[in-house]
């Protein structure tokens, strides 16, 4: 069920959540018997992943995971109890999750607050632990989690975008928050040289979202195929989609030949990250990292290169949790 | 004083006192709940939906960041959207309808940016429904539908607004659509429950909208929305006379959020149905001194005359009545609810604006009202040639079946009157303080078979 409203329309890098939610609303104000619109579950619709090393222990590896699009405003800010958020982490190259970092979250508590369990497991280790959201916790020694709500990293005109890239250089999302997961843990945990990262949401058992990279699915894949795209899993989204990212790329690029090299980069929606390594976007994503620039020039092939917003609006602190404090 | 459509945010709450006393009427309700729902998928809690609202910033503060985002970038077709979004969401929460002009200039705006953007188009489209100009929302849908037929938002506006006009295959066409492609999808059943009620299916309506309210449960949504499932189910059970299960769903209602209108104000006749006029004339008097409502003052109206208080009585109808004068030609979304009250004070205007309305629409609804506006006016010979149409869905509403009723005894028609009048007394007994009783004297006066 909730997979299916992901076709609904995009808003960021890999937000779902959408002006149709008042779609039918005021239609028979007076009578109050309007129902509400369909609406996106923000709380499990993924917006970025980002993966670098550790500003402050290079020996570390930082993930994120946002959700809660526009949080406190269009979403909510608290997280699914009935949710798995999991980091996927493919340390040999199959595009299949050698280890999993996965969170749960208990009920909304009368203050507001919500309990928070983290879990390493991989082929050699497994980790624990348990806390509230809000508060950092210890993790696998010189790691820490912590939940809560942050400025949103993410920046981007969206409105130029949507207007057939007529970038205007408006930083959709400045002054806007998200609710993010951020796990630091020691590199040695995830492997031992390249790893790649993708982030999933399920209840259930059942994958709700799905992202790596940012804009893939908004911007390759076609609005009927998006739901499908969220439950393939990597290892098989070439076969199934390989294709269709290369005929969209070739019609943005206007170089067949290019294409399918790049769509051979894009797909599987993995970011691929050399553990140590302090570069960043396409290595791993970092939070001031233009991805936009990157993705306009990579799949325009030059013709477009950039939509006028080179960063945030609010620095980044450097020191975990690394993002910004809500606004 | 202020008047309704302009002050409304603060109007229709339930003071906290009203509120606690509520509580212990409607505890009962709480076990026969328990019982309903033995055997059947768990209900909602009502206590983590209204905590979803932690960390909200509230609709008032959406308008505010949205207006800014428009004051710094006026060319954005996008924020604009966003701003008559929130402006629509806060009419919905407030009862302001001055909103959903507001809101539709602005969406006109962006789509003047962007012709064939979605969500302006289909936010515009909400606009106009808001205001009841159906005609002109189904025209946005069909637009948008046109470029996107697959687009969601688009079919419901576009079910949304057949449904209002009373091409109820139409709306059911695209309801079933839609809930084959998101089976379990609360929006959905809402609607579908809504077409079950109109159709006569009042059991299925109650069983859809509890289905609907399970599956808001599951989400995350404002604590309107949420409330609104939980009115929408307890609306039901009114209709179908089960008083202690709508006071239990109403409760809940109100723990998700205590300024929902819509519960509010069922919780004052649901008090009345259940017998309890000093607390519902309490409920309508604490309401009345933050907003002024002809409907409103119509009710009290009623509660003191049967207290013997007469000459209040006679205060708040004349009140009513200007609410009534000012109102009519500004708000067509409020007409309906001034018909029900005119109709007993002032019926020659009750029936022009039935008429108007029969204009915009063609639902069973507004057929039955300008069936009793016209049986009120004196002119039940028109009035029986309305009938068949408030009746060719076989909707079970007391309201529906008491008006043709009447008009049928007023014709004559003892057998039909009879028929009518017993359902609605058997559906929904205490459906209102004044007409219940009269209904009951009609049929008690109805020649013997």
């Amino acid at each position: 069920m909730s997979i299916k409203r992901k076709a609904l329309t995009a808003l960021g890098a890999g937000s779902i959540i959408v002006a149709s939610s008042v779609a039918a609303m005021g239609a028979s104000a007076a009578d109050h018997l309007d129902a509400p619109g369909v609406r996106a579950d923000g709380r499990t619709d993924i917006n970025d992943v980002y993966a670098f090393q550790s500003p402050t222990n290079p020996d570390n590896t930082v993930l994120i995971m946002t959700v809660n699009p526009v949080a406190g405003v269009l979403s909510g800010t608290s997280f699914h109890p009935d949710a798995r958020y999991r980091f996927n982490i493919d340390d040999d190259g199959d595009a299949k999750a050698d280890t999993e970092i996965e969170v749960k979250f208990g009920k909304i508590k009368k203050d507001g607050r919500q309990e928070i369990e983290v879990e390493l497991e991989g082929q050699h280790s497994e980790v624990e632990a348990e806390g509230r959201v809000g508060e950092e916790l210890g993790f696998a020694r010189t790691g820490r989690v912590i939940a809560g709500t942050f400025d949103d990293p993410f920046f981007f005109d969206l409105d130029g975008f949507r207007n057939n890239f007529q970038f205007t250089g408006t930083n959709f999302f400045a002054g806007l928050n998200v609710s993010a997961i951020v796990v630091e843990v020691p590199s040695h945990l995830l492997g031992d040289g390249g790893i790649g990262v993708w982030a999933t949401t399920s209840l259930k058992g059942v994958t709700v979202d799905q992202m790596a990279r940012p804009a893939i699915n908004t911007a390759l894949i076609a609005a009927d195929r998006k739901d499908a795209f969220n439950s393939t899993p990597p290892s098989q989204q070439w076969a199934v989609f390989g294709a269709e990212v290369t005929a969209r790329i070739t019609a943005l690029s206007g170089d067949a030949a290019y294409a399918a090299t790049i769509a051979g980069v894009l797909i599987p929606d993995i970011l691929t990250f050399e553990l140590g390594n302090s570069s960043g976007f396409l290595n791993g994503r970092q939070l001031a990292d233009d991805v936009i620039d990157a993705e306009l020039n990579i799949l325009t092939k030059g013709a477009v290169t950039t939509d006028g917003v080179g960063t945030n609006d609010v620095a980044f602190p450097g020191v975990f949790p690394y993002l910004a404090a809500a606004n | 004083m202020a008047s309704k459509s302009a002050t409304s945010n603060l109007a229709r709450n339930v003071p906290v006192a009203l509120f606690v006393a509520a509580i212990a009427i409607l505890a009962q309700g709480l076990i026969a709940r328990a019982m309903q729902d033995n055997g059947r998928a768990a209900m909602p809690d009502p206590e983590q939906m209204a905590l979803l609202s932690t960390g909200r910033i509230g609709t008032p503060n959406v308008v505010k960041l949205w207006e800014q985002r428009v004051q710094a970038v006026p060319g954005s077709a996008t924020f604009r959207t966003r701003l008559a979004e929130s402006n629509l969401t806060l009419a919905g929460e407030t009862g302001d309808l001055n909103l959903y002009e507001k809101a539709e200039g602005i969406a006109r705006a962006a789509v003047e940016i962007d012709p064939t953007n979605e969500s302006a188009n289909l936010t515009l489209a909400s606009a106009l429904s808001g205001q009841h100009d159906f005609g002109a929302a189904l025209e946005l849908a069909d637009g948008v539908l046109a470029r996107a037929p697959k687009s969601v938002g688009a079919r419901i506006a576009a079910g949304d607004a057949h449904l209002e006009l009373g091409e109820y295959e139409a709306a059911t066409g695209v309801y079933t659509e839609l809930d084959q492609e998101l089976p379990g999808l609360p929006s959905i059943l809402s609607r579908r429950a809504r077409v079950a009620a109109l159709t006569g299916g009042l059991d299925q309506a109650i069983d859809l909208a509890r289905q609907a309210l399970i599956g808001a449960g599951e989400e995350d949504l404002d604590t309107f929305t949420g409330a609104f499932y939980w009115f929408q189910l307890a609306n039901y059970q009114y209709q179908a006379g089960r008083y202690d299960d709508a006071a239990a769903m109403l409760r809940s209602a109100l723990q998700v959020e205590p300024q929902h209108i819509g519960s509010t104000e069922l919780l004052g006749k649901l008090l009345v149905a259940q017998g309890h006029l000093d607390d519902a004339t309490q409920l309508y008097e604490q309401l009345l001194q933050r907003t002024d409502a002809a409907d409103l003052r119509g009710e009290l109206a009623k509660l003191y005359a049967h207290a013997g208080r007469t000459d209040d009585a006679r205060r708040q109808i004349e009140l009513g009545l200007d609410i009534a004068r000012t109102q009519a030609g500004k708000y067509p979304a409020e007409r309906r609810h001034l018909i029900g009250f005119l109709a007993d004070e002032d019926p020659a205007f009750a029936l022009q604006l039935a008429r108007d309305d029969l204009e915009l629409r063609s639902d069973v609804q507004t057929y039955g009202w300008l069936a009793w506006s016209l049986l009120q006016a004196g002119k039940a010979d028109e009035a029986v040639t309305y009938v068949d149409e408030a009746l060719r869905l076989g909707t079970q509403d007391a309201w529906l079946l008491y008006q043709t009723g009447s008009v049928y005894a007023a014709v004559g028609d003892v057998d039909r009157a009879r028929t009518q009048l017993v359902a609605a007394l058997d559906l929904n007994p205490e459906f209102d303080l004044v007409h219940a009783q009269h209904a009951r004297d009609l049929l008690a006066g109805l020649p013997a078979m």
